[in-house]
């Protein structure tokens, strides 16, 4: 059995952990070995207490990394769990029997055969792939085989069941992204105002720094802690989101956000940026080794976990939050051996103290000292610092090793701007302060707290709390508050306080010791194991420009995306080009700003599809079901070839609810019927129904389908299933454009099942069920009748695609299957059998009948396709007659004909080339199929296809290839293949 | 045979374990089989009910206004409100469209009220029955704003989207008439859109509610729950 990581390994932190119930745990594994956890606790603590160091390898060199920030913004706990990759260990709840694996390690985290990288690190310097793998072209795949084994980031189970993820919009007057002390207030403040307010903060809690600071809990007035107090009762018009990571901001404040499965759509008159920022790390040799972190981090740990990380630490810092962290360290029960300020002034007051306490411990205190490297083997061993030279780097003095198992670095702060960044707001370096900070933003956007270069408590307050109140005065006047100005421009105005001195960023531009030191790797970019020298390399081959260096060293283009390395990238492309910070510039920050799953942005699946009153029954009844735009629909029920003959020898019914079907009213009807199609309509009376064919103004084959007068006023239009939209769309806008003054158009395709009964004994069953009078004098060919059919309302038209006796039967939707059942049953003794698409596709072909979409295409014009008697050249005015006109003169230089395969050949694959030998034997194209099947009723091939039009002639034998190049012979037919005369439709 | 009118959520449904009603003609969603039967239940979370008998009619032109608010007794509305009178409700969905709502079987009776108001001078007026041809579901419950907004990027905040309001809308990648007609004390959505796609809607609106408790409800539970209401207030 595998023996538990001891959780006694290391010393338990005094204070116990806010987020930890310390009376229960559980297991997990990481790696195949138990790991004791508690409630509370993430994976990375639960690792970190049972003193497991290294958590992951990197990508480029498989260098061993560990905890760091602890708060997801850095790249080195990823982990496996279960089938999900690239799980930030430091975030991840721990939970009873997960599964958490390293990855990118091969064969173990502690031995992996890849980290011999590194001792070829000067065969890959920066940009190496992008030298190497380009030729041969060839060798791609495999070179792209081994980058992918070597360098992976976790694995993806295809076989994994999908995760269940959907999405959801908030809409708010005020948004605010941040639930530190800054974001608290402003969220306060904005509601207290009585606007809508939505908080959004990525971490469990509200509070910020302050949940793992020691703070000065007075400090704006009122006890910070009956702030947070507030947020716990529901406030009607706040809502608070915690988990939940802002990822991006959109044009109008649009904003994205993702809580665990969940993407949030977010629409906010007015936003509050109060992210906080980012701690940095410091460069010096291997500044990557696991046992080094943030002094956040550390807090994080101590404060939220109850775990010591170190037994002996050493502290380098550039600000007064370092000399907190000691302090913290050595109040956990740790053995702080230095505190290393890289200031050359003592500690202000507030640090003061914590120095004091520390020098009485024994700490021993360096200023205007430096760290210059660590070492150890596997995890930090030795700090090794030296005092701070005259531009910054370590004299030749000497060094100092001090011995330690944790190196804090509070190496200064960087603004989480991201967000401010994608909403336009300028933003520039303020010397100062050593940051990047916001001194302009748009209208409706507002910053505070940390983000703006506020590091005390008590300006975070004020910050959010003026914030809060402008963004809710925006909301409700749409105003920027006169004499109002954002904490960025104050701040520019103002000369730096003492106590934002202490907090500078001090990630000092004239470096900290990288420049005079060999004793290992200084990495800028953990992410993609960029160092220092991959910079100054890429730098000197010609990268200067700071979006170039980007792109070459793909700095700030990991999972971190800049967190961790933007600015020492910024600092150091400024250093080695001799520029300012100013003149360097910025990246583009663009979403999302941190890691997201593709499952997040697709969310829930939604594909509509629309059905038919009948659908059930065709799925009882073994109809292989076909997708026909967004339908669903029968494609046969077996046998499509017994379903045609049913249709030609006796009875067949179909579901055609599918098509489009309008109403249309008033007196202009006619009118605008007449103008857009390209055939007559005025004299259409009551109870007759006319095929109609609709060209655009190209005079190009729109759609068809019939139309019957019910009334004078008030026809019925149908048209093809595919076509039911666009066709409303291209009423409506002719409509809209002064055609439509005395006609209103209203779609009712889905009020109305239709069916359609057609083969010989059609009106044999059709008299079952009613008993109107069916006869060919009383309801003849193209007329439509009201009647009642087994008790329903049904409008009858005496239409049909398939060349038989049929009756095209619309009743209201909800007796369809009612009334579809009623059908079958009366003409059950009549051998009546339901068809479906495909035998509708064969019985149409048969009667030479085009489809809209497949037999024409978007240059086809009514002339061409066969269908010029439908064009009344002689009406005054409709869409497509001045292309018409000038097609009519010169006529179509190619033509829609039929065919017959000759020689018993079987019909030709749809889209088949029709070909014509050239002078020097080459085949020419000169044409295509468009539709063929074989004809059960013929007992041949035959089809449709395009041919040029001298080629249309009755008999013209034509070629056409095979996929397999083979060539067929077949031969024009013209007219209907089946009752050329139509007799039977009019029997 | 007596013909039977179906839902488009009917197959579905019955599939679901639900026993039906005739109402109107209309077989109706009496009950699901195994469905909490509790009130409680219905007022905690959220219900999805099919209410796609309801008599649904389409008043267009340029004085449906007017005819509607002679027909129906109605205050002037402003595109999106909507009013309720003796019958049923009215939306004004458009500046020339309304829509009519009342429940299965009368939709006969908002035609001919309606066509009954018009005036010669009135000019162009159509009077359309959809009652068939859309689907009309409903959320019902404390959830029902949070489950829809899942489905719709509206505002179904309520000093955006009150009681009474009718607006078209993106639903689930389709297009559809949100209207917030609240019920037995219980804040409700109806979501009216092409019968055809009401099938597909009630499935996403399952799945989309995977974490919300869910009551697949019908027409007997809301009506008990209507009458526990009307209780509460009478005592």
């Amino acid at each position: 059995m595998t023996e538990a990581v001891s959780a006694d390994k290391m010393r338990r932190a005094a204070p116990a952990g806010q987020l930890i119930d310390h009376e229960r745990s559980f297991i997990f594994t990481f790696d195949g070995k138990p790991v004791t956890a508690h409630p509370g606790d993430t994976i990375g603590s639960a690792l970190a207490r049972a003193g497991v160091q290294i958590l992951s390898r990197s990508f480029k060199y498989h260098r061993p990394r560990g905890l760091r920030c602890c708060a997801g913004h850095c790249p080195n706990c990823l982990v496996q769990v279960g089938d999900e990759p690239n799980v930030r260990a430091c975030l991840r709840a721990a939970q009873q029997d997960m599964v958490v694996e390293a990855q990118n390690a091969w064969p173990s985290l502690r031995r992996d055969a890849l980290s011999l990288t590194a001792l070829g690190d000067r065969f890959l310097p920066v940009g190496f792939y992008y030298k190497t793998f380009i030729r041969p072209r060839a060798l791609w795949p495999a070179y792209e085989w081994v980058l992918r084994h070597a360098a992976g980031l976790g694995r993806v189970n295809a076989d994994t069941a999908p995760a269940t993820y959907d999405k959801q919009y908030l809409h708010a007057d005020v948004a605010v992204v941040g639930g530190g002390p800054a974001g608290l207030s402003a969220a306060l403040a904005a509601a207290q105002q009585g606007a809508r307010v939505l908080l959004f903060d990525e971490n469990g809690e509200l509070g910020g720094h302050t949940r793992y600071k020691e703070i000065d809990r007075t400090a704006f007035g009122r006890d910070w802690g009956l702030e947070i107090n507030d947020m716990q009762s529901p406030i009607p018009n706040l809502d608070i989101y915690t988990n939940t990571t802002v990822l991006g901001y959109y044009p109008h404040n649009y904003l994205a956000a993702v809580r665990g499965n969940r993407l949030f759509k977010i629409r906010a008159a007015s936003v509050v940026v109060a992210t906080g920022a980012y701690e940095q790390p410091l460069l010096f040799a291997n500044n990557d080794l696991p046992g080094i972190m943030l002094g956040s981090g550390v807090q994080r740990l101590l404060h939220l976990y109850g775990v010591l990380p170190g037994s002996t630490a050493v502290v380098v810092t550039v600000n007064d939050d370092g000399w907190q962290v000691a302090h913290d360290l050595w109040r956990a029960g740790a053995t702080v051996s230095a505190v290393v300020d890289l200031r050359s002034a003592a500690p202000t007051s507030q640090a003061a103290a914590f120095k004091e306490a520390l020098e009485g411990a024994g700490a021993r205190v360096f200023l205007d000292s430096t760290i210059v490297a660590a070492a150890g083997k596997g995890a930090v061993q030795e700090a090794i610092i030296a005092a701070r030279g005259v531009r910054g780097g370590p004299t030749d003095g000497g060094s100092t090793r001090l011995p330690c198992d944790l190196i804090a670095v509070s190496g200064g702060w960087a603004a989480a701007n991201e967000l401010l960044y994608e909403a336009g707001a300028q933003i520039a370096y303020h010397e100062s302060q050593g940051e990047f900070l916001p001194h302009a933003l748009p209208p409706g956007i507002y910053a505070a707290g940390r983000v703006t270069g506020s590091h005390s408590l008590q300006s975070q307050i004020k910050e959010g709390r003026e914030a809060g109140s402008a963004a809710a005065a925006y909301c409700a006047t749409g105003k920027v508050q006169e004499n109002f100005a954002h904490a960025g421009e104050r701040r520019e105005e103002s000369a730096p306080s003492v106590e934002q001195d202490a907090h500078h960023s001090a990630i000092v531009t004239d470096g900290n010791g990288y420049e005079n030191v060999r004793q290992g790797k200084r990495f800028v970019c953990f992410c993609e194991d960029v160092t220092d020298k991959d910079v100054r390399t890429a730098i000197a081959e010609g990268y200067r420009s700071i979006e170039l260096l980007k792109r070459y060293s793909t700095i700030s283009m990991g999972p971190c995306q800049g967190k961790m390395c933007s600015v020492n990238a910024i600092l150091l492309c400024a250093h080695a080009n001799g520029w300012s910070v100013a003149e360097t510039g910025t990246t583009t920050a663009r979403p999302p700003a941190k890691p997201v799953s593709l499952g997040v942005l697709a969310g829930q699946q939604m594909e509509p599809v629309k059905v038919t009153p009948v659908h059930d029954w065709h799925r009882q009844h073994g109809a292989r079901m076909m997708v026909a735009g967004i339908w669903l629909r029968p494609e046969h029920y077996g046998d499509p070839t017994a379903e045609v003959q049913a249709v030609r020898q006796r009875v067949g019914l179909i579901d055609v609810s599918t098509l489009g079907k309008f109403r249309l009213t008033g007196p202009d009807a006619p009118q605008l019927l007449e103008r857009l199609y390209v055939n007559r309509w005025q004299k259409l009376s009551p109870g007759r129904v006319r095929y109609g064919l609709m060209c655009n103004d190209e005079g190009v084959v729109l759609d068809d389908g019939v139309t019957a007068c019910l009334e004078p006023q008030e026809y019925y239009m149908t048209t093809t299933s595919s076509g039911a939209e666009a066709v409303y769309e291209w009423i409506q806008w002719w409509a809209q454009s002064g055609w439509g003054d005395g006609v209103h158009v209203t779609p009712v395709s889905d009020v109305y099942a239709a069916f359609n009964l057609a083969g010989p004994q059609s009106r044999a069953v059709l008299s079952r069920l009613t008993p109107d009078d069916l006869s060919n004098d009383h309801f003849p060919y193209m007329h439509v009748r009201q009647m009642q059919i087994a008790g329903v309302p049904c409008r009858v038209l005496r239409i049909g695609f398939t060349g038989e006796l049929s009756y095209e039967i619309h009743c209201p939707a909800g007796y369809g299957q009612f009334l579809w059942e009623a059908l079958l049953e009366a003409g059950a003794d009549h051998g009546i059998s339901p068809f479906g698409v495909e035998a509708q596709r064969i019985l149409r072909l048969e009667k030479a009948h085009i489809i809209v979409g497949q037999d024409t295409d978007a240059l086809s014009d009514p002339f061409a396709a066969g269908l010029a008697w439908a064009v009344k050249l002689d009406k005054p005015a409709f869409l497509g007659r001045r292309s018409l006109a000038r097609v009519s003169e010169q006529g179509p230089a190619l033509r829609l004909a039929g065919f017959k395969m000759e020689n018993g050949a079987p019909p030709p694959a749809e889209g088949l080339q029709i070909v014509q030998p050239e002078g020097d034997g080459a085949l020419q194209i000169i044409g295509h199929v468009t539709s063929s099947r074989y004809s059960p009723t013929l007992q041949e091939a035959i089809g449709l296809c395009w041919l040029p039009a001298a080629m249309v002639v009755d008999g013209q034998p034509f070629t056409i290839r095979l996929d397999d190049g083979r060539l067929v012979q077949a031969r024009v037919h013209e007219g209907a293949f089946y009752d050329p005369k139509g007799e039977k439709l009019r029997t | 045979m007596m013909a039977e009118k179906q839902t488009p959520i009917y197959d579905i449904a019955r599939s679901q374990g639900a026993a039906f009603v005739d109402i109107g003609g209309w077989l109706v969603v009496d009950a699901f089989g195994g469905e909490q039967k509790s009130i409680p239940a219905m007022t905690r979370d959220v219900a999805l009910l099919d209410r796609s008998a309801r008599a649904k009619v389409l008043v267009d032109g340029a004085a449906a206004s007017a005819v509607v608010e002679r027909a129906w007794d109605v205050p002037h509305l402003a595109v999106n409100g909507g009013a309720v009178h003796a019958q049923g409700a009215v939306y004004r969905l458009r500046h020339d469209r309304y829509f009519l709502s009342a429940p299965p079987g009368l939709e006969a009776t908002l035609e001919s009220t309606t066509a009954r108001a018009m005036r010669q001078e009135d000019g162009l007026l159509t009077i359309t029955d959809v009652t068939h041809g859309q689907a009309e579901l409903w959320l019902l419950g404390p959830a029902a704003a949070e489950l829809l907004s899942r489905l719709c990027g509206l505002d179904f905040h309520p000093a955006s989207f009150p009681n009474l309001t009718a607006r078209e809308s993106s639903v689930a990648k389709t297009a559809q008439l949100v209207i917030r007609c609240d019920a037995a004390r219980q804040r409700a959505y109806a979501i009216v859109g092409a019968r055809s796609l009401g099938a597909y809607l009630w499935q996403t609106i399952i799945e989309a509610a995977h974490d919300l408790n869910l009551l697949l409800c019908g027409e007997a539970l809301l009506l008990a729950l209507e009458s526990s209401k009307e209780r509460d207030a009478g005592s």
